[in-house]
């Protein structure tokens, strides 16, 4: 077995060999290149490709696969052997690539080989590839041709049409917020990232992206924590342990297995995204500020605040939180970190303020408690939470002054299921109830019948109450303490929650 | 969320189910999850026993139904509930409607037990106490509903 092995690795290490692969990969790149008419690589002005040619399409795959196969293959088992001049080329094709993502090529199996090869060059992960990763890093662009698109891959992995879709984007985007905690740290790269926060959608997909992976995560291997503590205590306990019969307990155990083996990985994943989020927030705050985020955000940090600060917190205690990568103290101070990097703005204040589900204030009083006995954050940055807590209850007050008002709106303003009062109603046809319209897209999201009597009902067959809206939001102006400014807030708000109905 | 929970739980007091009260406790702190005392109506083949039940609601409650099922040491013995305490019960699952509610969910518990002839567990009670995705949320589980007379 290891003489096999070995003598694989003379063939395999033999410095021509590698030399002549490396060789024939750098001309094979050249002529790849010719596809997408570009004829000498050093005319090249941006990485990014702007009309890509048919015959290019008509190549195989395996063409550009052989490539981050071979490259995969030296960074990870002889780095060294990546310092051949030819390195040059072969590196500013793996840019060219990563610079396009699924525009040149549609596979995105394919185009994440690449990520991985990138991924694999990073220095905290393969240190040795460091000559290959500065070619990756240092080629003369100015690397928001990079950024950009391997943000609109992060976002685009969400779909790859394969069945383990759900699955493999985790470990896509794993490999991707590294390069990214890599990225960060280069000044050039830096601004790449600030000049990309300032062209819009797709970067606002991106932080999308992250929050939907950062509950998901956090949730999942929360809850895994809490059953390995259950179980852990349950076999501490001998005399219940005893009683139970076989069967029992060896499905416990069998649960335990598959419970440790999802904490570690959803973990390490969280940990990264959370990490993520903490040092863009450093730089970056408007885009985390528009109301399509900002509500969300406060939501998933407050939940995990509370996972982590609230009462039940003691039920995380594992045995040995170092194996599945739980590191309680790291994760608190990462997510402190969001709160007091986005703690000047006062949208974001409204934002923890208008969180019903996890927001108390005595949770912020816990958080403050915890962050100083960790030793995590300075006398200044815990002075800087009190105060954002202040500002919180003070908003939270407020809200509550404008619940009680809009709570004496009579019943018939009042959607049948929320009992809130309704600011857009509508007529379902066949029950004859009104509901609000953005209630009723919610429930038609999932399912497609009247939630009344289970008659087939569709969007489009909602009408407008608008009567009673005019009557609604007269009753509103008059009755409620800054009514005119709730009522503002209210639409916006409906019209964002329909369209991100629509868009799902 | 929380409003309409309010609001279930203020209908709830007003007009109480027959046999059935709130654990005034369980909700102290945390309004997602209700525990409900039920007692064996009179004239039925729980009279005389008590049970526990248990409301957990989602985060997208009502457009998802709440997890419910019987706690503690006592299981009432019915031919659609589990000895782990799951009760087998379109409305919880399939059938759910976000019209319906605590109040609706508690009538269709109690009508169950009322109508029952035999006291008995479900055939596959053994095996399916074994192997349920989770015993603590009788949600993950993939309902197969048989007959409607009990």
């Amino acid at each position: 077995m290891l003489s096999s092995k070995l003598s694989s690795d003379v063939i395999l290490f033999d410095p021509s060999l590698i030399q002549s692969c490396l060789r024939f990969y750098s001309l094979a790149v050249n002529v790849l290149l010719r596809y997408l008419n570009i004829e000498d690589i050093k005319d090249l002005k941006s990485l990014a490709i702007k009309n890509i040619e048919t015959k290019w399409n008509t190549l195989p795959e395996y063409f550009v696969e052989d490539i981050a196969e071979l490259l995969l293959f030296y960074t990870q088992y002889f780095p060294n052997a990546l310092q051949d001049p030819s390195c040059e080329d072969l590196s500013l094709f793996v840019n060219i690539i990563l610079c396009n993502g699924t525009n040149l090529i549609k596979n995105p199996y394919l185009v994440a080989k690449f990520v991985e090869l990138f991924f694999t060059s990073c220095p905290m992960v393969q240190p040795k590839a460091n000559y290959f990763n500065n070619l990756l890093v240092y080629q003369r662009f100015d690397g928001k041709d990079l950024v950009s698109s391997l943000m609109k891959f992060y976002s685009d992995v969400e779909r790859t049409g394969a069945s383990s879709e759900f699955y493999d984007k985790f470990q896509i985007r794993y490999h991707i917020s590294v390069i990214f905690k890599f990225l960060w740290e280069i000044p050039l790269y830096q601004l790449a990232f600030i000049h990309e926060s300032n062209q819009g959608k797709q970067f606002v997909r991106f932080i999308n992206m992250i929050i939907n992976d950062a509950t998901f995560l956090l949730d999942e291997s929360l809850e895994s924590l809490k059953r390995i503590h259950e179980i852990q205590n349950l076999i501490e306990n001998k005399a219940e342990w005893s009683k139970m019969n076989q069967e029992a307990r060896s499905q416990r155990e069998s649960q335990l297995v598959q419970d440790e083996r999802q904490c570690r990985s959803y973990l390490t994943l969280a940990t990264e995204t959370v990490e993520m989020f903490s040092y863009i927030t450093k730089h970056i705050q408007k885009p985390f500020l528009i109301d399509e985020i900002v509500d969300k955000l406060a939501a998933m940090l407050n939940f995990n605040l509370y996972q982590l600060c609230g009462p039940r917190c003691i039920n995380l205690k594992v045995k040995n939180p170092k194996e599945y990568n739980f590191e309680p103290k790291r994760l608190l101070d990462m997510l402190t970190a969001i709160y007091l990097n986005l703690s000047n703005h006062e949208r974001f204040a409204e934002a923890l303020a208008n969180d019903e589900r996890s927001y108390k204030k005595e949770l912020f009083i816990d958080a403050i408690k915890r962050m100083s006995n960790a030793n995590i954050k300075s006398q200044i940055e815990i002075e800087k939470f009190k105060s954002l807590s202040e500002r919180v209850k003070v908003i939270v007050e407020q809200k509550s002054q404008i619940d009680v008002d809009i709570d004496n709106a009579p019943d018939e303003f009042k959607d049948p299921l929320m009992d809130s009062v309704m600011i857009d109603p509508v007529r379902l046809p066949t029950s004859n109830k009104i509901m609000e319209r953005s209630i009723i897209v919610r429930h038609l999201l999932n399912s497609n019948f009247d939630p009344f009597n289970r008659m087939p009902l569709t969007e489009d067959k909602l009408e407008s109450e608008t009567e009673l809206k005019k009557q609604i939001h007269e009753w509103i102006r008059a009755n409620v303490k800054n009514g005119e400014m709730y009522l503002k807030r209210k639409l916006k708000q409906n019209e964002i929650e329909i369209e991100q109905s629509h868009q799902n | 969320m929380a409003l309409r929970l309010q609001k279930e739980l203020a209908n709830f007091m007003r007009d109480p189910i027959p046999g059935m009260s709130l654990d005034h406790n369980s909700v102290e702190g945390n309004i997602n999850v209700w525990v409900i005392n039920v007692a064996g109506a009179s004239n039925t083949l729980y009279e005389g026993e008590t049970f526990k039940l248990q409301f957990k609601f989602p985060q997208r409650y009502p457009f998802d139904s709440p997890s419910v099922m019987f706690i503690g040491n006592k299981i009432p013995e019915h031919p659609h509930i589990y000895s782990n305490g799951h009760i087998c019960l379109s409305i919880l699952t399939d059938e759910w409607s976000p019209a319906l509610s605590v109040q609706s969910v508690c009538l269709s518990i109690v009508s169950m037990l009322s109508s029952c002839r035999t006291k008995a567990r479900p055939s596959d009670d053994e095996r399916y106490v074994l192997t349920c995705r989770d015993p603590s949320d009788p949600k993950k589980t993939k309902w197969f509903f048989h007959d409607d007379d009990v």
